[in-house]
C-alpha cells in the first residue's frame, strides 16, 4: 500500500543478538505493533538488520516511506571486546607512569583473601607498546611542566612503524585541563595520519588515572569496529532508509545518533543488554510492578538487572569481561547458564550443569544437526515443557535424540549405592539445579546491592526464561513471576521507548566549607551547555530537552563515593546544602548509616545528564473478555516425579483478566511460558502474563 | 592448625560418623553445595555492605565459615574461624535459638584467632530443635583498644598490650542483646560507634545465613543434607589424599624462616621453624604459629594522592631488576617517588630491610626494601624502622618495595623470555648478562633487542662451571650473610 500521500510513522527497533535478530514496529497513530525474527548475520550484522528492517515492513504491507525512524541495538563492540584478540593498540602516558595498567590498583580485586587464587588477566596493551612523555600538570590543572612535544612525535612514529593503528593518550591529571593531551592528539595526526585515537580527557574527564586509562582504552579498541559497522549499515540501508533517523542504544540506557556513538563508542559496550533493561521497566510499570529483577535467558547466558521504583538500576564501575568502563552502564549481571548450558559429569562424577554451553551452534542435541551432549533445552524437551518445534512450528526438534543422551548421562551418574536414574528424574534434577542455581544468583546480586528479593518480582524473558522463571521466583519467594508480551522481542521493544541520552562530568574536588557556590554554578553550566549542544546538533527541540544534575560525593577521609542526584534550580549557599543533605541520605540508604553533622564532605565529580524526550509506544490493551480461557490442546508434561494431563493455551487467544489454574503451558511465538503446579496464572489488561504461588 | 595431642580428657566436640545415614541423591548434592556455596557469598556481601570498618569495607579483611554439627569447615572459598572454642563452652545441647556467640581470644578459642581485632560471631542453625550448623564471621575490626590506635603494637610484649580478650561469650541468649558484653566492649575501643555498628553487621548477616541453612533442611531433611555435607568432605579428602599426598616423599622435612627486628630489641635474625613429618597416609607439622600478615595500608592511585595530600608523584612503576632471578622470575617490587611539596616527615615501618624475599631451588632472593631521600644529587638511606625522619620541600622520598624471589636456576630460562623482560624493562641488559647469562645485541629502538645464541650459550655454559651447584635449596641474598657476619645471626648459632 504504498502511497504517495504515505506519511512517517512508524517506529522501528532492532536488536541483534547472536542468534537471531528481533525487530519491532510500532505505528505512532494506533500503537498496533508487528513483531518479526530473522537470522543474524554474524560476519556482517548490518545484513541481517536491513533484511529484518525489510521484512516488518512486508509483515505490514508497508513502505520505506511510512518508516519515521530506526532504533538499534548492537552487540559489535561487545563481541570485539569478548570474543576478538584485542592487539594493535598503544597507549601513551606521562614521564614515570610507564606501569599504569601493571600496576592498576595496587591491589587485589576482593582484597586480602583472594590473593591465594587471583590470577592477574593480560594487560591490554603490552608494556612495550606504552610510551612515556615528559609534561606535567597539577591536580587543579596548572602546568608544572610543559608537553615534551619531541617525546610524543617520537611515541607516534614507533607506533607507526609498527602498525599499532589504535593509540589511547592519559596523561595526568588531564581531566583538569585537556590542553596537553590536545596537543598530543595534533601532533599525532601529523605523524600518523589515519591512526585511531581516544583522549582520556574526552572520554573520561574524572580522576583516578588507571580507570580512565583503561576506559580510553577500551574506548579506542572498539572505535574502528563500531565505525566500520555503521558504515556498513549506512550502505545497506540504502536511500529512502538512509535518510531517517538512526538511533544507537547506550549502555546508560539512552539512545545517540550514529554520529554521536562513532566519538565515544565505549557508550555501546552493553547496547543490548541495556535495551533489554529499559523493555522490561516499562513492561513492569504498565503491569503495576516497580520492584523488579529481571531475567533474560538466552542460549549460552542470562543477564539479571534490577529495577527499582520503576527505573534500572545504572552504575559508574560496570565492567564489560576483564575490563573496568567507567561510565554510566545498565547495572547488568551476566550468569553462564541458559538454555543451550550443557549437563555433563565431572572428574568426580558429579552431575553438573554447565557453565560449558552448546549455544546456537551445534545447539541441544534435540535441534536440527545439534550437538551430541544433553542441554538444559534437551530436559525441558523431554519432560514436555517445551512444544516439540521451535519458532512456530519453524524449527522440529527431536526428542529421541535428548532422550538418548540423557539416558546415556543416567548410566555414567549412577553408583553402587546410587542405581540410574529414569531419563525424565534426570531430566527433573538438570532443570532444579539449574533453578537453585539461577536462585542462588539472584539472591547475591540483590543482597549485594542492600535489597531483600523477597520484595521483588521476577520479570522473565528471552527466548530460555519463561519456561523455568515461575518455579525460581517461587525459590525465592518472590512476590510474582511476570511474563511480558512477545518476551523473545522485550529488547527490540525496549529500544522504541527510550529517550536520548547524552553524560558529561567533570571532576573537582572541593571540601563543603570551602566549595564556592560560583564555582559550582560556572562547572555545572559549563556541563548543561555540552549536553544541550550535543541534544540540539541531533535535531532535538528545546521543549523536549530534561537536563539532570548529580555529585560524585564522600566523607572526608572515604576513599569511593556515592552518587547523588543534585537539586536543580539556582545554585547558592543552599543549594550545597541540599546537596549535602540528599548525600547523607543516599549514604544511609546505601549502607545503613550516615555521619550527617559529624563529618565533614566533599564533592568530587559533577555531572550533568541530559535527555531527548520520545514518545513512547503505548502497549494497547487487549480486547475479549476474561474467564477461564480455552486450551487449545493437552499434553504430558513432567512435575515433581510424574506426568501430569496438561492444558496447552495460545498465548495470543487469552483475553484480560483471564485466569488459569497450574500446571499450564502458554505458547506463543518464540517462547513458552510454564505455569506450575500450584501457581496461578492471571492475564493484565495489557496481555502481560502475571503468576503467582498459590501457596501464599 | 592445631598441634595433636594424646589427652586422656573425653572431647568436648561429637564425633562425626564414618559415613553418612543415607545414600547421597547427586541432584540435591549439587543445589546443596551451589547453595553453601552461595550462602556464604549472601553473609560476605551482607558485610561489606552494611559493616563500618575500612579495614572490612575496603580492604576486605573478613571471613565468612559454614560448618556442620561436628565443627567441620563446609566450604573452602577461604581460611576462617571455627565454632571448636564455643562448642567447647556451650554444649550443643544446650543452646537456643536465637543463641549468638562472641570471641576473640586468641589463647581460648582453639588456635582459631589469630590477633584481637578479629572479633568473632557464632550462630548456631536449629532445625527439628536441635543444632545441625554453624554461621560464623570475624572481621578484622579497627580497634579493640590497648596501648595503640588499631590494636597491632609492632613492639608489645604480651597479648594484654593489643587490646580487649574476649573468651566465647553469648552475646545473645535467645534473641535477647547481653548488654553486660556490649557495654564492656565499646568501652574498650577507641571507636566505639564503628566497632558495636560492625558487630551488629557481622551478627546480622550470620543470622541471614543461619536462616537460609536452616530453610535447606527444612526443604531436603536432615538426613539427605548431612549425607551432601559428608559427600562434600569425602571429595575433599579423597583430592588430598590421591592427588596431594603421593607428590610427597616418606621423610621429615624442616623449614626456617627470619625476621628482622621484633620491634623492640636490637635488629637481629629471629628464627621461625617448622617440621613437617610425611609417613606412610599422614602428615604431622610441628609448628610455631606466625602472625597472619596485615593486609598493609591501602594503595592510593596517584591522581587521588595528589588531590589529598601536599605531594607530587613522580613515578609510580615497577622497579627494574628487584625481582629474584630464577627459571621462573619473582615478581617485581614497586619504585614510587614521591616529592614534598612542603616541609614533612617520613615514617617507614617495613621488614626485609636486609633479607630479600628467599629464592627457592636455584632461584635468587629478590631485591630488599629501601627508602631513599633524593635531594639533588645526594641521596640519604634510611633503614627499616624510621619514625618522623624530616623531609624538605622539593625532596624525594623514593621507595623500592621487596621483590619476590625466583624459583630454579636462572641460568634454565628461557632466553626468549629474558629477552622479552628486558625489552619490557622488567630486567636490565646487564642483569641479563650478569644473572641470567644471555647476552642481548641492541638494536635500533628499545623493543629492538635480540639474543646472541653463540654468546649466550657460552655465557652460561661458563657460569655453570664457576658456580658449579652449591646445591642450596634457598637463597636469602647477601644481606643474610652480612647479618651472621655482623654476629646479628640467630641465636644459639
Amino acid at each position: 500500500m504504498a502511497q504517495a500521500e504515505a506519511h512517517p510513522r512508524f517506529r522501528i527497533g532492532i536488536d541483534t543478538g547472536g542468534t537471531f535478530t528481533d525487530i519491532v514496529a510500532v505505528d505512532a497513530g494506533s500503537g498496533a505493533m508487528r513483531v518479526t525474527k530473522v537470522s543474524s548475520t554474524p560476519s556482517n550484522p548490518a545484513i541481517g538488520l536491513v533484511r529484518g528492517v525489510h521484512q516488518v515492513l512486508a509483515d505490514m504491507e508497508a513502505d520505506v516511506a511510512e518508516v519515521a525512524g530506526l532504533a538499534h541495538g548492537t552487540t559489535v563492540a561487545t563481541n570485539a571486546l569478548l570474543q576478538g584478540r584485542i592487539d594493535g593498540l598503544g597507549l601513551i602516558v606521562t614521564e614515570g607512569f610507564r606501569h599504569i595498567l601493571e600496576i592498576a590498583r595496587q591491589a587485589v580485586p576482593e582484597g586480602y583473601g583472594n590473593s591465594y587464587f587471583w590470577v592477574k588477566p593480560a594487560r591490554i596493551v603490552p608494556l612495550r607498546y606504552v610510551r612515556e612523555t615528559g609534561g606535567r600538570l597539577d591536580f587543579r590543572g596548572n602546568e608544572l611542566r610543559p608537553l615534551d612535544e619531541d617525546a610524543v612525535r617520537t611515541a607516534a612514529r614507533f607506533f607507526r612503524n609498527r602498525d599499532i593503528g589504535a593509540i589511547g593518550v592519559c596523561l595526568m591529571h588531564s581531566y583538569a585541563n585537556p590542553a596537553h593531551e590536545r596537543r598530543a592528539t595534533e601532533i599525532i595526526a601529523q605523524e600518523y595520519p589515519g591512526c585511531t585515537v581516544s583522549l582520556s580527557c574526552e572520554v573520561l574527564p574524572e580522576y583516578r588515572e588507571y580507570e580512565r586509562a583503561v576506559t580510553t582504552l577500551v574506548d579506542v579498541f572498539v572505535k574502528p569496529h563500531v565505525a566500520r559497522y555503521l558504515r556498513r549499515v549506512d550502505e545497506a540501508l540504502g536511500a529512502g532508509l538512509r535518510e531517517r533517523p538512526f538511533l544507537v542504544m547506550q549502555s546508560s540506557g539512552g539512545v545517540a545518533s550514529a554520529d554521536q556513538v562513532v566519538r565515544k563508542p565505549i557508550t555501546t559496550a552493553l547496547s543490548g543488554p541495556a535495551a533489554g533493561a529499559i523493555g522490561s521497566a516499562v513492561i513492569a510499570r504498565i503491569a503495576g510492578f516497580h520492584n523488579v529483577v529481571t531475567l533474560d535467558a538466552g542460549g549460552t547466558s542470562t543477564d539479571l538487572c534490577l529495577i527499582e521504583g520503576g527505573e534500572p538500576h545504572l552504575t559508574n564501575s560496570g565492567t564489560v569481561g576483564p575490563f573496568p568502563v567507567r561510565i554510566p552502564m545498565i547495572d547488568i549481571e551476566t550468569i553462564g547458564t541458559g538454555g543451550g548450558s550443557i549437563a555433563w559429569i565431572s572428574r568426580e562424577g558429579e552431575l553438573k550443569v554447565g557453565p560449558k554451553s552448546a549455544g546456537a551452534e551445534p545447539g541441544p542435541m534435540c535441534y536440527p544437526n545439534g550437538g551430541s551432549e544433553p542441554t538444559i533445552t534437551d530436559a525441558n524437551l523431554v519432560l514436555g515443557r517445551i512444544p516439540p518445534s521451535l519458532i512456530g512450528g519453524g524449527v522440529p526438534l527431536d526428542v529421541s535424540r535428548s532422550r538418548t543422551g540423557l539416558a546415556a548421562l543416567a548410566v555414567k551418574l549412577a553408583r553402587p549405592r546410587t542405581p540410574a536414574m529414569s531419563v525424565e528424574a534426570l531430566a527433573h534434577g538438570i532443570i532444579e539445579i539449574a533453578n537453585w542455581s539461577q536462585a542462588n544468583r539472584i539472591r547475591q546480586m540483590t543482597i549485594q546491592r542492600g535489597i531483600d528479593p523477597r520484595g521483588f518480582a521476577l520479570l522473565s524473558f528471552g527466548g530460555a526464561g519463561p519456561a523455568q522463571s515461575a518455579a525460581v521466583m517461587e525459590l525465592i519467594g518472590m512476590t510474582a513471576c511476570i511474563v511480558p508480551p512477545n518476551p523473545g522481542n522485550l529488547s527490540a521493544f525496549g529500544l522504541l521507548a527510550v529517550d536520548w541520552r547524552t553524560d558529561h562530568i567533570v571532576t573537582r574536588v572541593m571540601q563543603q566549607d570551602a566549595a564556592d557556590p560560583a564555582t559550582v554554578a560556572t562547572l555545572y553550566g559549563r556541563l548543561e551547555e555540552e549536553a544541550i549542544d550535543t541534544l540540539r546538533r541531533n535535531g532535538i527541540e528545546a521543549g523536549r530537552i530534561r537536563l539532570q544534575r548529580q555529585a560524585d560525593v564522600r566523607y572526608v577521609g572515604q576513599s569511593m563515593e556515592v552518587r547523588v542526584d543534585a537539586p536543580s534550580g539556582a545554585i547558592d549557599a543552599s543549594f550545597l546544602d541540599r546537596l549535602a543533605d540528599a548525600f547523607h541520605a543516599a549514604h544511609r540508604r546505601t549502607f545503613g548509616y550516615d555521619y550527617a553533622g559529624r563529618q565533614k564532605i566533599e564533592f568530587v565529580n559533577m555531572c550533568v545528564s541530559g535527555f531527548g524526550l520520545i514518545e513512547r509506544p503505548q502497549l494497547p490493551k487487549l480486547g475479549g473478555a476474561g474467564g477461564a480461557p480455552a486450551a487449545i490442546g493437552h499434553r504430558s508434561v513432567y512435575f515433581e516425579g510424574a506426568f501430569r494431563d496438561t492444558p496447552v493455551y495460545r498465548r495470543g487467544a487469552l483475553a484480560p483478566a483471564a485466569h488459569i489454574a497450574g500446571p499450564a503451558i502458554v505458547e506463543e511465538f518464540g517462547s513458552t511460558t510454564v505455569v506450575f503446579p500450584g501457581q496461578r496464572l492471571e492475564v493484565d489488561p495489557h496481555g502481560v502474563l502475571i503468576i503467582r504461588s498459590g501457596i501464599r | 592448625m592445631n598441634v595433636h595431642s594424646e589427652t586422656a580428657r573425653a572431647s568436648p566436640w561429637p564425633t562425626p560418623p564414618q559415613r553418612a545415614a543415607a545414600a547421597v541423591d547427586p541432584i540435591v548434592l549439587q543445589i546443596v553445595e551451589g547453595t553453601l556455596n552461595s550462602i556464604e557469598a549472601e553473609i560476605e556481601y551482607a558485610i561489606e555492605r552494611t559493616a563500618r570498618s575500612p579495614m572490612i569495607r575496603e580492604a576486605h579483611d573478613y571471613r565468612v565459615g559454614l560448618f556442620d554439627r561436628y565443627c567441620r569447615k563446609l566450604t573452602g572459598r577461604s581460611y576462617s574461624a571455627m565454632p571448636n572454642a564455643v562448642v567447647r563452652d556451650f554444649p550443643p545441647e544446650t543452646m537456643r535459638p536465637g543463641d549468638i556467640f562472641l570471641m576473640n581470644d586468641t589463647y581460648l578459642t582453639e588456635g582459631s584467632i589469630g590477633h584481637l581485632p578479629d572479633l568473632c560471631s557464632t550462630v548456631p542453625v536449629f532445625h527439628d530443635g536441635e543444632v545441625v550448623a554453624y554461621i560464623q564471621a570475624f572481621g578484622h575490626h579497627d580497634d579493640i583498644g590497648g596501648r595503640v590506635p588499631g590494636s597491632m603494637p609492632g613492639t608489645a610484649r604480651s597479648v594484654f598490650e593489643e587490646g580487649l580478650a574476649v573468651p566465647p561469650v553469648k552475646l545473645y541468649s535467645e534473641g535477647a542483646r547481653n548488654e553486660a558484653v556490649f557495654t564492656i566492649v565499646k568501652r574498650n575501643t577507641r571507636v566505639p560507634e564503628m566497632l558495636a555498628a560492625d558487630i551488629d553487621s557481622e551478627v546480622q548477616a550470620c543470622v541471614m545465613g543461619a536462616r537460609r541453612m536452616a530453610e535447606l533442611f527444612a526443604r531436603f531433611g536432615t538426613a539427605q543434607v548431612e549425607a551432601c555435607f559428608q559427600a562434600i568432605l569425602d571429595r575433599c579428602r579423597d583430592i588430598y589424599r590421591d592427588e596431594l599426598l603421593p607428590k610427597i616423599a616418606d621423610g621429615e622435612y624442616i623449614w626456617e624462616d627470619y625476621v628482622e627486628h621484633d620491634g623492640v630489641s636490637a635488629p637481629r635474625l629471629h628464627k621461625l621453624a617448622l617440621k613437617m613429618t610425611k609417613r606412610g597416609g599422614r602428615i604431622t607439622l610441628d609448628f610455631t604459629g606466625t602472625d597472619p600478615q596485615s593486609p598493609g595500608p591501602i594503595n592510593w592511585p596517584a591522581e587521588f594522592t595528589e588531590t589529598r595530600f601536599p605531594v607530587l608523584v613522580e613515578k609510580l612503576a615497577l622497579a627494574t631488576d628487584s625481582a629474584g632471578a630464577g627459571k621462573r622470575r619473582g615478581g617485581l617490587g614497586y619504585d614510587k617517588h614521591y616529592r614534598a611539596l612542603v616541609d614533612c616527615r617520613t615514617i617507614v615501618t617495613a621488614d626485609r630491610v636486609r633479607l630479600g624475599c628467599y629464592g627457592v631451588n636455584g632461584g635468587k632472593a629478590g631485591a630488599p626494601f629501601s627508602v631513599a631521600i633524593l635531594s639533588g644529587s645526594n641521596v640519604r638511606f634510611l633503614g627499616g624502622l624510621v619514625d618522623g625522619e624530616p623531609v624538605a620541600a622539593g625532596e624525594v622520598v623514593a621507595v623500592r618495595t621487596t621483590g619476590g624471589g625466583g624459583w630454579g636456576d636462572p641460568l634454565e630460562r628461557e632466553p626468549e623470555l629474558v629477552c622479552e623482560d628486558v625489552i619490557e624493562g622488567r630486567v636490565s641488559p646487564h642483569a641479563a648478562r650478569d644473572d641470567y647469562g644471555v647476552v642481548l645485541i641492541a638494536g635500533r629502538d628499545a623493543d629492538h633487542w635480540q639474543i646472541d645464541a653463540a654468546a649466550t650459550a657460552a655465557r652460561r655454559g661458563k657460569m655453570r662451571g664457576e658456580h658449579s651447584a652449591t646445591g642450596a635449596m634457598i637463597d636469602r641474598g647477601p644481606g643474610y650473610f652480612e647479618m651472621l657476619k655482623e654476629g646479628a645471626g640467630p641465636k644459639g648459632v
